[in-house]
């Protein structure tokens, strides 16, 4: 019987390792998906700018209630480690500093994806479900469009509903949050 | 246009700078092929004996024409670095302390396989070729036949001839040292 080759996966613990010992060059980003080092993709302009709309936009109105975490890491057991594009995240004295936040302490998750968008569906989007995040919002930037995920479980968010242009659209956490789906889609 | 997710390829260089890290254990047995690192399958007995078997043979070719090494690390390439079973190496008086063998050191290289002939055939097979190692044998214990590997080009080995029981076969390098297959299969 032939088999195929088994990477070797790694724990958080592991990857952390990696990262002090200077593996990783400062320039770099990497994330922890599923035990796998996976390379960030470069972030072009338009990524940064409709990140930079969504930062504001829960700016203004999140003040104090909660933190907005942009493209810092997050901590899914040990396994994982991504580094969501935006994270509102419950409130917390040191900001993270002891600890990064997990699943229970995401109140929100947002993901604007342009050419990464089948592997945020595909395997980010299905590890958010199984840690047990609340909700998640996939902004797929190639065909103009939101992706609302609600309702984790092990085996994938059971609703997921799609936002277009013209539609508005509130957080579970936040629902006095309108967002315009235009806003962000430009 | 949705591109596949980048997994992190390492180079020899990262991969020795994680092991001195600690990342892993003393159950880990891997290998580094071609930037991904890979578990090593469990030997079993079969493997096991076969080895033994090797060592037996070879331990007759004089320690002034060969060094034999069982399952070391040999240096491919900047991003490879595979554990053969068993290999001869031109001999050198500090026996490898200060560097691992690179591929025009190695006279015969010899891997055992299993389950994972197939992997072993089809990838590590032509890693070897390309990085130039002179002669390959391939024992496929699934179906008790040696596979025998010359004239190493870019794509793969230029000659390949199966040798059965019954039968004898000699190394490039040592053409009088005959090895019965026989011996070998047990």
């Amino acid at each position: 019987m032939s088999v195929k080759m088994q990477r070797r996966l790694f724990t958080v613990q592991e990857y952390h390792l990696m990262s002090e010992a200077g593996v990783f060059s400062d320039r770099e980003r990497v994330e922890l998906i599923e035990g796998e080092i996976i390379q960030m993709a470069a972030i072009g302009r338009r990524h940064a700018a409709r990140v930079d709309r969504l930062a504001e936009f829960f700016g203004d109105r999140v003040r104090r209630r909660a933190i907005i975490r942009v493209q810092n890491p997050i901590s899914l057991g040990d396994r994982s480690e991504p580094q969501p594009d935006i994270a509102l995240v419950q409130r917390r004295a040191d900001f993270y500093e002891e600890s990064l936040p997990n699943s229970e302490d995401i109140l929100l998750l947002v993901e604007v994806a342009d050419s990464t968008v089948n592997y945020d569906r595909d395997v980010k989007i299905p590890n958010y479900a199984r840690s047990g995040i609340q909700e998640v919002w996939l902004w797929d930037l190639e065909v103009n469009c939101l992706e609302v995920y609600r309702n984790p479980t092990a085996n994938g968010y059971t609703s997921m509903q799609k936002f277009e242009r013209g539609q508005l659209v509130s957080p579970l956490a936040f629902p006095e949050f309108v967002v315009s789906v235009d806003l962000i889609l430009g | 246009m949705s591109v596949k997710m980048q997994r992190r390829l390492f180079t020899v260089q990262e991969y020795h700078l994680m092991g001195e890290a600690g990342v892993f254990g003393e159950d880990d047995r891997v290998e580094l092929i071609e930037g991904e690192i890979i578990e090593m399958a469990a030997i079993g007995t079969r493997h096991a004996s076969c080895v033994k078997r090797l060592i037996a043979v070879f331990s007759d070719l004089e320690r002034r024409r060969a060094i034999l090494g069982v399952q070391d690390p040999i240096q491919l390439s900047e991003r490879t670095e595979p554990q053969p079973d068993v290999v001869l190496l031109q001999p050198r008086a500090d026996y490898y302390a200060t560097a691992h063998p690179i591929p025009s050191e190695v006279l015969l290289l010899v891997e055992v396989s299993d389950s994972t002939v197939d992997f072993d055939r089809n990838v590590k097979v032509p890693n070897y070729a390309r990085s130039g190692i002179r002669e390959v044998w391939l024992w496929d214990l699934e179906v008790n036949c040696l596979e025998v590997y010359r004239e190493p080009i870019a794509n793969g080995y230029g000659s390949m001839q199966k040798f059965e029981r019954g039968q004898l076969v000699s190394p490039l390098a040592f053409p009088e040292f005959g090895v019965s297959v026989d011996l070998i299969l047990g």
